[in-house]
């Protein structure tokens, strides 16, 4: 088989299952959200497994603000929870920006782009106050 | 020079697939189905992995890094040096999600063939999976270290490949670039010469 068909056929395969993939993507940011409501004890834990299996799932579709977004948060979820400095606020502000990045059909866009970026500051600022 | 294949044939291979998301075990398997795959094998885990690989052979193993319980380090590491032969020299491409620093290291030191990180495209996969099948790295068997050669940058891009930076060159040989050096001009490079001081 030609290659250039078989990268064509899988990504075909992964088109088809894109809007599957997203129901699941809106399920797990939904379980996102109501951890960053009830705010439990010792969910670091949980928190990165959610946002872990985010950035798995995310990472083989072609939706890269919605992957920036959650890669931020299991990057902050990582270094919050090894420099013992959890911070709620932090975890719903990247809750809010991947229910509005999955809103909006994870399109891209300058005000998402910023968006990114004032996660990644976040995500600076959880582990380096100051 | 061997140049990148522009035809693969993988309909005779049997490729193991280990993610414990459900979802994202399923996109990875339409890729691999994409790519002409005869024969997959899907597990939630890797101990179910584990479990299988000791049962039957398999010519490439997909794993995911992060996963509860035995994650895909443990895993690789226990196919290197725990498992029987041959399936201890199984390749295993180990897929990052999360790819700080230290854990492409991590999957590096535990003797993956190769690691790709998200988010992924089918295009770099086949690549990787291409590049296995050309693969000339030596298996090393030490006490801290057992796996695939770890020593890439020494032997350059595979063969056909342009390399990324500017001083790699493949390893294998290729035509001349210049022309040999003719046996006075070595002969001028070896001898003891007086030289005023």
């Amino acid at each position: 088989m030609p290659i250039a068909d078989a990268v064509a056929r899988a990504e075909e395969g992964l088109g088809e299952q894109r809007g599957r993939t997203l129901l699941v993507l809106q399920d797990k940011v939904d379980a996102l959200n109501r951890l960053c409501a009830d705010r439990p004890a010792g969910a670091d834990g949980e928190v990165y497994a959610l946002a872990s299996a985010l950035v798995d799932m995310s990472g083989f579709m072609e939706i890269p603000p919605f992957y920036a977004a959650a890669y931020s948060l299991c990057d902050a979820a990582h270094r919050m929870a090894a420099a013992d400095a959890w911070s709620w606020p932090e975890v719903q502000v990247h809750a809010r920006a991947l229910s509005l990045i999955l809103a909006n059909d994870c399109q891209g866009g300058e005000a998402v782009d910023q968006m990114l970026a004032g996660l990644r500051a976040v995500a600076e600022q959880a582990v380096h106050p100051g | 020079m061997s140049k990148t294949p522009d035809k693969i044939n993988l309909a005779h291979s049997t490729v193991l697939l280990v993610d414990d998301q459900p979802t994202s075990l399923d996109l990875l398997s339409s890729i691999v189905q994409g790519f002409g795959v005869r024969e997959q094998l899907k597990c939630p885990s890797a101990k179910d992995a584990v479990e299988l690989v000791q049962r039957r052979s398999v010519d490439l193993i997909l794993i995911d890094c992060a996963m509860p319980e035995m994650d895909g380090y443990d895993f690789v590491r226990w196919l290197r040096r725990e498992a029987s032969e041959p399936i201890r020299f199984t390749p295993v491409i180990m897929i990052l999600g999360h790819a700080a620093r230290a854990l492409v290291a991590k999957g590096r030191d535990c003797g993956a063939s190769f690691i790709v990180a998200k988010p992924l495209t089918p295009a770099v996969l086949l690549k990787r999976i291409i590049w296995l099948g050309g693969e000339t790295r030596q298996f090393v068997e030490v006490e801290n270290y057992v796996g695939p050669d770890r020593r890439v940058r020494n032997y350059g891009p595979p063969p056909g490949e342009e390399g990324r930076r500017q001083t790699d060159l493949s390893g294998e040989l290729g035509e001349a670039v210049e022309a040999n050096m003719d046996q006075d001009d070595i002969d001028m490079l070896l001898k003891p010469m007086k030289v005023a001081l």
